[in-house]
């Protein structure tokens, strides 16, 4: 009756079901980070150490700005379905904040907004877990900027 | 396509031309993949499936397909050990 049985897959891609908004906040953190090292330099030193110097950084200032971008776009594009978005309302108002605060990062070199960067990442990362019944809590990062930083409570094993 | 599917489920399915919207259908899309999935909606020479499982992403899912693939409607599920039924 049955020539062969075939295997159907109800996920086609790869159900990795792997998020973390961590990377996003270490970038958020790491924008910080780079704004306060950019304000260390020597404005009067116009050395061509200090120019590349300078240049390093505002060129990693803008690659952690746009992981942050990539990472958090990623989460809520796809990990947040239907479920979690209606237990959220919220999250795309977020979402457009912290992209429109990311931009304002890349352009500028001001600590405030980067400092709001790092706290609308922790707001995505406390409804990102709250959407897994996790707990979190708001831990002081253990290197510089060492800001504040919403971390998920996890069993020890 | 939990919960009305389990993995490992055996599916026995059969080929129509009558394929309604809630169907359980069993489709090779991309002529590759063999995938199970709801049918959410027909229009025309077009379908669109979605997945039971709200939580897991699928590229198949909420997306509208040209329909001129393989697909057949799945009716009885056998889950082991000693489970029957329709769908």
């Amino acid at each position: 009756m049955f020539k062969k049985i075939e295997n159907a897959e109800a996920h086609c891609d790869i159900p990795c079901k792997i998020y973390d908004p961590a990377i996003a906040q270490v970038a958020a953190l790491s924008v910080v980070r780079l704004i306060d090292l950019l304000h260390e330099i020597d404005p009067d030193d116009t050395s061509l150490k200090s120019e590349a110097h300078r240049s390093r950084l505002v060129i990693e200032k803008e690659a952690q700005a746009k992981i942050v971008k990539s990472e958090i776009t990623i989460i809520w594009g796809d990990y947040f379905k239907d479920p979690q978005i209606e237990a959220h309302p919220d999250v795309h108002k977020l979402v457009h904040e912290i992209m429109m605060t990311a931009s304002k990062c890349k352009q500028d070199v001001k600590r405030e907004n980067a400092e709001e960067l790092v706290s609308k990442v922790n707001d995505f990362a406390t409804i990102f877990w709250a959407t897994k019944g996790i707990e979190t809590e708001l831990i002081k990062a253990p290197y510089p900027p060492e800001l504040n930083v919403t971390r998920p409570k996890l069993e020890s094993v | 396509m939990k919960p009305t599917l389990n993995h490992n489920d055996l599916l026995l399915a059969f080929k129509t031309k009558h394929i309604k919207i809630n169907d359980i259908i069993v489709a090779k899309p991309d002529n590759k993949t063999l995938i199970v999935k709801r049918v959410k909606n027909i229009d025309s020479d077009k379908i669109e499936f979605s997945s039971d499982n709200k939580n897991i992403e699928s590229d198949f899912s909420d997306v509208s397909l040209t329909n001129n693939f393989y697909i057949v409607k799945a009716f009885l599920v056998y889950r082991l050990p000693f489970k029957l039924f329709f769908l």
